[in-house]
C-alpha cells in the first residue's frame, strides 16, 4: 500500500508521493520476494 | 517471439516469471542474469511509457530458482489496451514458466493497512468494463473460469514465505479501476461496499 484510498486520509493524492512510499516499502517487498523463490521448487 | 529469446539465452527455461511494478524495478539486480533484454528488441512486447518502468526482460537465476523479470509493464490508462501484456505473458508461458508472480502499487481501503503495508491479492473486482480477453476468436480459450484465478496454493507458500521472514503480509480483495486519475471519495465508497480491500494507483 503507498497510501490509503481517496476520502480516507486529508493526504493529498499524488504520483510523487506514490513513488516515494512504494520506495520505502521496496526492500519489505524484496524480502519477501526474495524468501518466497529461495524455497520454491 | 519467443525465438528471439531464445536466441539470447540459449537453453534457458525460466519457472517463474515476475512483473515488477512501481519502485521494485530494482529487484532484478538481484537476479544473477544470463541475459537483459529491451522490450524494444522483443516483438510484442509493450513499449512503456512510464519513467519508472526500465522496459527489460532479465532472464536468470534468485537462488536456484529460474526466473525472468520483466522491469516494468503497460498500464491501460497509456493507450487504451487492456490486453497489452498479453503478448509478453503468453511468451512467459512458452517459455516455461509456471507461476506469475506481479507487484504494483496501491491504495489501502482498510485502515489496519497502513501506507507501506503489503498484501496478496486473493481476489479482484474488474470495475473497468473492458476485459484483456476481447476480441478472442471461437478457437481460444476465452471463456476462462476466474475462480481461483489466483491459486490459492500459491497464495499460502507466498504467506508462508512472508512469515518465515518475519514481514507482515495481510491478504484481500483489489479493485481495478481506469485510471490514469485516482478515483473519487465516492467511488472508493462504493468499492468498500463491493468488498474491496485496495485499489490500483496510477504509478
Amino acid at each position: 500500500m503507498t497510501n490509503y484510498a481517496a476520502g480516507m486520509s486529508h493526504d493529498k493524492l499524488g504520483h510523487e508521493q506514490t513513488m516515494a512510499v512504494a520506495r520505502e516499502a521496496a526492500g519489505k517487498v524484496r524480502g519477501l520476494l526474495r524468501t518466497f523463490l529461495e524455497g520454491y521448487d | 517471439m519467443i525465438d528471439a529469446i531464445a536466441a539470447k539465452a540459449p537453453d534457458f527455461t525460466p519457472k517463474v516469471a515476475m512483473i515488477l511494478g512501481s519502485g521494485l524495478g530494482t529487484f532484478a539486480e538481484e537476479v544473477r542474469a544470463v541475459a537483459t533484454i529491451p522490450y524494444g528488441e522483443l516483438p510484442g512486447f509493450p513499449q512503456t511509457t512510464v519513467g519508472s518502468h526500465a522496459g527489460k526482460l532479465v532472464l536468470g537465476h534468485i537462488g536456484k530458482t529460474a526466473v525472468a523479470v520483466l522491469q516494468g509493464r503497460a498500464h491501460y490508462y497509456e493507450r487504451g489496451r487492456a490486453d497489452e501484456m498479453k503478448g509478453a505473458i503468453r511468451a512467459m508461458a512458452e517459455l516455461g514458466c509456471e507461476t506469475l508472480l506481479q507487484t504494483n502499487a496501491a491504495g489501502s481501503l482498510r485502515l489496519d493497512m497502513p501506507p507501506g503495508s503489503l498484501m496478496a491479492i486473493t481476489d479482484h473486482i474488474n470495475f473497468t468494463g473492458v476485459n484483456p480477453l476481447f476480441g478472442l476468436g471461437a478457437g481460444d480459450n476465452r471463456f476462462v473460469d476466474m475462480v481461483d484465478a489466483y491459486d490459492p496454493a500459491l497464495t499460502k507458500r507466498l504467506l508462508a514465505a512472508a512469515k518465515a521472514a518475519n514481514i507482515l503480509c495481510h491478504d484481500g480483495v483489489y479493485i481495478w479501476f481506469c485510471g490514469p486519475s485516482f478515483e473519487t471519495p465516492a467511488e472508493i465508497r462504493a468499492a468498500r461496499t463491493l468488498g474491496a480491500d485496495a485499489v490500483d494507483m496510477p504509478a
